[in-house]
């Protein structure tokens, strides 16, 4: 199903990267001004069910993306077309 | 290697600043001008080189290599070195661990990976490198290794299965590997490699305050604690010191960009170099954050007995390094 609102989850716990990653999704989608659903996922079970292992992990349209970094805002961008 | 850096050292405050070779703070400045770039500049090539190593060695193969082949005991080695190879932030103990133990490794050679991962580490290593030399810097990693490897074993013979949190327990009755059901995107080496530079970069930025705060204080420290001072209240083998370092050291979460400069000038003013390690593995090792967070999948009394065996190993090994150093 087609759909141009984006589905972001940053899996994460309370760290500074984890945090950082997630500043950087809603800013780079600010600036895009793309339409999208950013979740903060903290919830171990749901981590469990998608194979997370590093943090953060970041998920778009349900495809991991980034695991255990922080990527850069050119990657970001790129990730998301 | 490094004569590059002490000829800019001494350019930038000789000449450029104007601060005599012989007073004491143009010594000093030009010291500590000297040691900040050496380090950062280690701290980037070895974070970056262990950057490559590891795009290579991807954590899930070695998770499927180690489920899926009898090893006769070099399990708990593999597991131990590839904890030395992966960089992971702290918080990803919890999943790390939800990982190998679904994924049908043994609990004693997840515990060797979730030991020597904080030990050994990209900042440790350079740090050590930069501030001891390479044979330190061996010892230090080598040993480090082996306590994962030892201390994994021996946590696996104590058969703690038992004392895995309720959470886990549920997890592991209730699994049926769902793995796959989501897609991956997967990178070539070449795709990485600008990513491998930009967070060695990353890596190097985020500690470089550390790295300078903590060479500051060591300067000042050479400057003002007597020679041998230590030597007299801690270091002249009192048997008691090594223990005392560790414990100290347990509760205390220090980055090791700050805490090397330090430690190094302990060593110059008279502890020993084994006691030293011992501290270093001890604050970078075990830290009360992780604990924390491990309480999702043990149990205190589990906890307790992880950080009990590492604690007693490093001690072990303080002693060891005393005696051959």
């Amino acid at each position: 199903m087609p759909s141009d609102v984006k589905q972001i989850v940053v899996f994460g716990a309370n760290c500074g990267k984890c945090k950082k990653a997630e500043t950087l999704i809603r800013s780079v989608i600010n600036k895009l001004k793309l339409h999208a659903d950013i979740t903060k996922c903290e919830d171990w079970d749901v981590m469990v069910k998608h194979n997370v292992t590093y943090l953060p992990t970041i998920m778009i349209d349900n495809v991991i993306k980034f695991k255990g970094i922080v990527p850069s805002e050119n990657e970001l961008i790129k990730s998301l077309n | 290697m490094f004569d590059w850096i002490q000829n800019f050292a001494d350019w930038l405050i000789y000449n450029l600043f104007q601060i005599g070779a012989d007073t004491h703070l143009g010594v000093a400045l030009n010291f500590f001008v000297y040691d900040t770039i050496k380090i950062l500049f280690l701290l980037f090539v070895i974070v970056f080189l262990m950057g490559i190593v590891n795009a290579y060695f991807p954590i899930d193969k070695l998770k499927n290599y180690l489920a899926n082949n009898k090893l006769f005991g070099l399990e708990y080695f593999f597991a131990s070195l590839f904890g030395a190879i992966t960089p992971f932030c702290s918080c990803s103990s919890v999943p790390l661990f939800i990982g190998f133990v679904r994924g049908g490794i043994p609990l004693g050679v997840t515990f060797s990976f979730l030991i020597t991962s904080p030990l050994v580490n990209e900042v440790a290593v350079a740090m050590f490198l930069g501030m001891f030399g390479l044979k330190a810097t061996l010892i230090y990693a080598i040993s480090g290794i082996l306590l994962g490897t030892i201390g994994g074993w021996v946590l696996g013979k104590m058969k703690l299965e038992h004392l895995l949190s309720d959470w886990v327990k549920t997890l592991l009755a209730n699994d049926q590997l769902s793995a796959n059901e989501y897609e991956e995107e997967k990178l070539t080496f070449r795709q990485r490699l600008p990513e491998i530079t930009r967070s060695a970069w990353e890596i190097v930025r985020g500690v470089v305050l550390y790295v300078i705060i903590g060479i500051a204080i060591g300067a000042a420290m050479h400057g003002y604690v007597p020679e041998n001072f230590f030597a007299q209240y801690l270091g002249s083998g009192a048997w008691w010191t090594v223990p005392l370092a560790v414990i100290l050291a347990v509760p205390m979460y220090a980055n090791a960009a700050g805490i090397v400069p330090v430690i190094q000038v302990f060593v110059a003013k008279g502890v020993p170099i084994g006691t030293a390690i011992a501290f270093m593995m001890a604050t970078v090792g075990l830290s009360l954050p992780e604990a924390t967070l491990l309480k999702k999948v043990m149990t205190m009394k589990m906890i307790g007995i992880f950080f009990g065996t590492v604690t007693l190993f490093i001690i072990l090994s303080g002693f060891l390094f005393n005696v051959l150093l």
